[in-house]
């Protein structure tokens, strides 16, 4: 049906049409054209005003309105990144109240020192079954030889690869994000060749391995990239790091640790590095952690470069909880026992995230070989 | 149906769409029409399909909120290496700035020829001061504070010892003026370490590594381990760096200290800003007054003011700030008001003397500090005129730390030839090895303890 009229065609046509009479059928059309065209203008006039309404509605109305698309500031037009989440509660396991919290060891065998240490808080049997995808963060932050005391000390990372294996783990993985080269980092520092000798998996970092994770409750982290890759599939996390001076937040330990596992451009927490190390308790709880103490970087942290800022300590402690494991480094093997822990301990533990009074907790402490 | 020449509006079509009204129409297209039509409507899939595509491979950078974390994150001087690519701000790890092979402007204040025997050069990194924590994370504030310009790097490699491949490190950090070299490098250096004073050099040995201030470099000399083979490449770089390196007088506290006053050169340093953890206080000279067996920390300062009205605000600020920590506690018999600490029990004060503020911290007692005060009272007065004309405010207090220093040069620095003979004893920058005890006694340079708010 169309809405258009026939004109006439030439001024002399219509003069003469004008002047004749028209016949009844002719008048019988003319009404029915009228009656028809009517008809369709108020349908199509519904039609159009319904769409007008209709695109009114979805691009005008309030964002939170039903079928609303009005995207006032673009936010709404971007794609959804999907954000990662890691385990509620971590990858803690049960508690076990027979056994002590703090495992800690001293001698001079490494390896007799890591087993020590975690037996003291209830054996790697209590934390790692069969078929388990465990991953291990150590402290590679540096391109320095494991003597100077920056990174953790290959050997201990060996033992503990070793120990997980025969506990039946399925895949053993190592990883960090060193902000420096990481292929010299890893070298360097002996991890690379720690971890394929003990037979483990290395992740070096790749930007295609960082996903957005999601912390809930985090002030600075609340959604930021992080190394996923060797988290994908994995049920067990380990932290392995050496302890530290550091100029900033006065000690490194094995909270701090978890900063490794950040991407982007992380430098920028060092304004709030008590902040972000509470963030970081936040973001990760381990299966358990291991404090390296075999070396004390006593001073000029994080980086050290001198062995004059390096001392034997000759320990290793074990624990779930991160916050007392650094705690005990802090008071006895960094020996600053008497000065008040750095802020973040304090910042950590509200949140409910660990004990920084190990002296509350059941301890477990050995001499081995 | 496209007919190849049929022409639109042929007689006698019937119309397809619109039978009546005076559109145009036709049944039929060309050929070549089709085509046309086929291959727009195929363009537009494309793009229909390029923007899904997009939409569902972000680029990164979106939401990279680092930027709005930072607030000034890249408001500075862009990194000296290239940009980052978007890549980078999600996945973080990020290659050295330069390999081997670097130019002369990549190596930029390292000499050249450094591989010698077994140790062969390896990578060069060169850092600004905004992207020096990529090499340094974690204490890149310390030297930002310091006012570091740069940081050239650049590792050498040796053969393997016991299984371990041996190197040795080197960290060149330009901080811009002597001062500010001197500061950082006492900053390092650990209490009871004797610094050696020489050519307008100042080092130390530390089992594995070396450390050197020379003009307004502090450069950080780190071997693998302390087999002799690395520590003698240590030492051999050591010495090149003292060689190649143009030096500078020392700063003009040296010489009222050191030369005047006869305290140990290591006794000296530099605090660049927040002495004795005052906010105000910047740029001053002090000097350990304490053995380092004893649980004394007693400290005499001194400041260049640009005027004497200058100098006596800033003094009344200093005993202000002194007086914040304690009580009133008399004065000298020179008039200086001193001031009680309410927890250390010791005795601080400041006063000025022409355009130099000078001052006592942490005197055992009135007498001490009393005697201290008119030591360096007397020390000022008998400056020399060169070294007078050298005693003014650092040229660059105002500055970002970190940032653009712009170009005042610095009023301190006097260019030594880089092959410059020792001056003669008694004149800056003479050898001047310091006593082990009064070393020891120092103090300063305790890591972390001044610098910035931080330290």
């Amino acid at each position: 049906m169309s809405t258009e009229r026939q004109r006439p065609k030439g001024g002399a046509g219509r003069r003469n049409r004008s002047e004749s009479e028209p016949s009844a059928e002719e008048q019988q059309a003319a009404r029915d054209h009228v009656r028809i065209e009517r008809r369709t203008l108020l349908k199509q006039a519904l039609g159009v005003g319904g769409a007008c309404a209709a695109a009114g509605w979805v691009s005008l109305a309030p964002p939170s309105w039903p079928l609303s698309l009005r995207d006032p500031d673009g936010e709404r037009g971007k794609p959804a990144i999907p954000v990662r989440r890691l385990p509620e509660g971590g990858f803690r396991v049960a508690d076990a109240p027979s056994v002590a919290d703090l495992g800690v060891a001293h001698g001079t065998s490494v390896k007799e020192m890591v087993r020590a240490a975690v037996a003291g808080i209830g054996g790697i049997e209590r934390f790692i079954d069969k078929g388990d995808v465990v991953v291990i963060k150590p402290n590679v932050a540096f391109e320095r030889p494991a003597a100077l005391g920056a990174t953790t000390n290959p050997e201990v990372l060996v033992a503990l690869i070793e120990l997980v294996r025969e506990a039946g783990a399925a895949e053993v993985r190592v990883a960090d994000n060193p902000i420096e080269s990481p292929e010299s980092c890893f070298t360097r520092s002996g991890i690379r060749g720690a971890t394929l000798q003990a037979g483990a998996r290395l992740f070096l970092p790749e930007p295609s391995q960082f996903e957005l994770l999601g912390t809930e409750g985090a002030t600075w982290i609340s959604r930021w990239p992080f190394f996923w890759r060797p988290f994908d599939g994995a049920n067990k996390v380990i932290g392995v790091s050496p302890i530290k001076d550091h100029n900033l937040c006065r000690a490194s330990m094995t909270t701090k640790n978890w900063y490794g596992l950040l991407g982007g451009r992380r430098n920028q927490f060092h304004q709030d590095i008590h902040g972000i190390i509470a963030d970081l308790a936040l973001m990760l709880r381990p299966t358990f952690v291991v404090l390296d103490a075999t070396r004390v970087l006593f001073r000029s942290g994080p980086t050290g470069g001198s062995l004059g800022d390096v001392k034997q300590g000759n320990t290793i402690v074990a624990s779930r909880d991160s916050l007392a494991a650094d705690a005990f480094g802090w008071d006895r093997l960094l020996e600053r026992q008497g000065e008040p822990l750095p802020a973040y301990f304090e910042k950590a533990a509200a949140r409910g995230l660990g004990q920084p009074d190990w002296r509350k907790l059941a301890l477990q402490e050995v001499n081995v070989g | 149906m496209a007919k190849q020449g049929d022409g639109g509006g042929t007689k006698g079509e019937d119309r397809i769409f619109v039978r009546d009204g005076f559109r145009s129409f036709r049944r039929t297209y060309r050929v070549r029409e089709v085509y046309w039509g086929a291959g727009t409507g195929a363009v537009l899939i494309g793009i229909v399909g390029w923007v899904g595509w997009k939409g569902v491979h972000p680029d990164p950078t979106l939401f990279d909120m680092s930027a709005a974390l930072s607030g000034n994150a890249s408001a500075g001087a862009p990194p000296v290496d290239a940009p980052r690519r978007a890549s980078e701000r999600l996945g973080a790890p990020r290659a050295p700035a330069t390999e081997s092979g670097a130019s002369a402007e990549q190596r930029g204040p390292l000499p050249a020829g450094l591989g010698a025997g077994a140790f062969q050069e390896g990578k060069v990194g060169h850092y600004s001061a905004d992207d020096m924590y990529i090499k340094i994370n974690g204490r890149a504030g310390y030297f930002q504070s310091f006012g570091a310009r740069s940081l050239t790097t650049i590792a050498l490699e040796g053969p393997a010892a016991g299984g371990a491949p041996s190197s040795v490190d080197i960290e060149l950090y330009d901080l811009g003026e002597s001062r500010n070299a001197i500061g950082a490098y006492n900053g390092e250096r650990p209490p009871g370490v004797e610094a050696t004073v020489a050519d307008g050099s100042t080092y130390h040995f530390d089992r594995n590594a070396a450390f050197l201030a020379r003009g307004p470099y502090y450069a950080r000399f780190i071997g693998s381990d302390e087999s002799a083979p690395v520590v003698a490449e240590v030492r051999r770089l050591l010495e090149l760096f003292r060689r190649e390196i143009q030096g500078e007088a020392l700063p003009w506290g040296f010489a009222l200290f050191v030369d005047a006053l006869k305290y140990p050169a290591s006794a000296v340093t530099y605090v660049k800003s927040n002495a004795f953890s005052f906010g105000f206080a910047r740029d001053v000279y002090k000097v350990s007054l304490s053995p380092a067996d004893s649980q004394e920390d007693m400290e005499a300062f001194v400041v260049a003011a640009a005027d004497a009205a200058a100098a006596l605000e800033q003094a009344g600020r200093y005993a202000e700030g002194f007086g914040s920590l304690g009580a009133a506690a008399g004065q000298t018999p020179a008039k200086v008001k001193l001031f009680k600490d309410e927890y250390l029990a010791t005795y601080s004060g400041a006063t000025a003397y022409e355009r130099w503020v000078f001052g006592v911290r942490g005197a055992p007692g009135v007498s001490r500090a009393a005697e201290v005060l008119e030591q360096v009272r007397a020390g000022l007065a008998g400056l020399p005129e060169a070294v007078r004309a050298r005693a003014v405010p650092s040229a660059d207090l105002d500055a970002p730390a970190g940032g653009d220093y712009g170009a005042a040069p610095a009023p301190d620095p006097a260019p030594l030839p880089a092959s410059e003979p020792a001056p003669a004893a008694g004149a800056p920058g003479a050898e001047r090895s310091s006593e082990p005890d009064e070393a020891e006694a120092t103090g300063a340079g305790k890591p972390g303890e001044e610098g910035s708010d931080e330290y």
